[in-house]
């Protein structure tokens, strides 16, 4: 099974991934995948627009 | 009938340079919303505002009616606010020194009715964040701004900042990697 990089996974957290489907298809079968993204995911959460 | 922004420039190019003002108005907030992003400081982004709204007039004759006004304002602010934020290189806006006290740095405080630990780790986090957004250089900070918090396309980006799209994509990234390693003493199982 070939992972994604951060920067893959950056673009689909933005929804500009090329590969939206096939990214979301691998997040839900690939544990280590989908743990990456969660943290990524809840860093970029994190980052709170200053309004 | 509210007038357009393509015959309020019509207007201005006409002669009637009052015109200008509908659009100031019309257009402001949103170039100041930008601004404040990128240069993380008021007075800066009110000199942003001044400084795009008077180029634009100055350029209004090169303005191309197939465009968008606000989307040509806009993309003027954000180079005006990288010029400040490059202008401002050694003298960071809202430093935050290593040994000060996070509640004296507050951009903004959310919600003053949280209970207290709740209070302290969103101060923690904007104080973490605020360190993190100093170490980037200002076309990442600029780049993560518009991606970020304004929701703009990678083409969008690499439009207004005069670069190609890759190096847009990039400048994205290497932002979102800084910001996560500012982030990290807070990578909790959250």
């Amino acid at each position: 099974m070939n992972h994604f990089n951060e920067e893959q996974l950056v673009a689909y957290f933005y929804k500009e991934s090329p590969q939206r489907e096939h990214i979301a298809n691998h997040l839900r079968k690939c544990r280590e995948c989908a743990d990456l993204y969660a943290a990524l995911s809840r860093s970029l959460t994190l980052i709170k627009v200053i309004a | 009938m509210e007038e357009n922004d393509h015959s309020i420039i019509r207007a201005v190019l006409s002669g009637d340079k009052e015109a200008y003002g509908k659009l100031v108005v019309r257009h402001s907030q949103i170039v100041f919303r930008v601004a404040f992003r990128i240069t993380g400081d008021e007075a800066d982004a009110e000199e942003v505002v001044q400084e795009a709204f008077l180029r634009g007039y100055q350029k209004l004759e090169s303005f191309e009616s197939r465009s968008e006004f606000g989307t040509w304002i806009y993309r003027i602010a954000v180079n005006c606010a990288l010029n400040m934020k490059n202008k401002h290189k050694h003298e960071a806006t809202y430093q935050i020194a290593e040994d000060a006290d996070p509640t004296q740095q507050q951009v903004q405080v959310a919600d003053t009715a949280a209970d207290p630990e709740r209070l302290l780790l969103s101060q923690e986090i904007e104080a973490l964040q605020a360190r993190a957004m100093q170490r980037l250089t200002a076309t990442e900070r600029t780049a993560f701004v518009l991606r970020h918090m304004e929701a703009r396309s990678t083409e969008e980006i690499a439009a207004t900042l005069h670069i190609a799209p890759n190096a847009a994509k990039q400048a994205v990234f290497r932002a979102v990697q800084k910001l996560r390693r500012g982030l990290a003493p807070l990578r909790v199982n959250a």
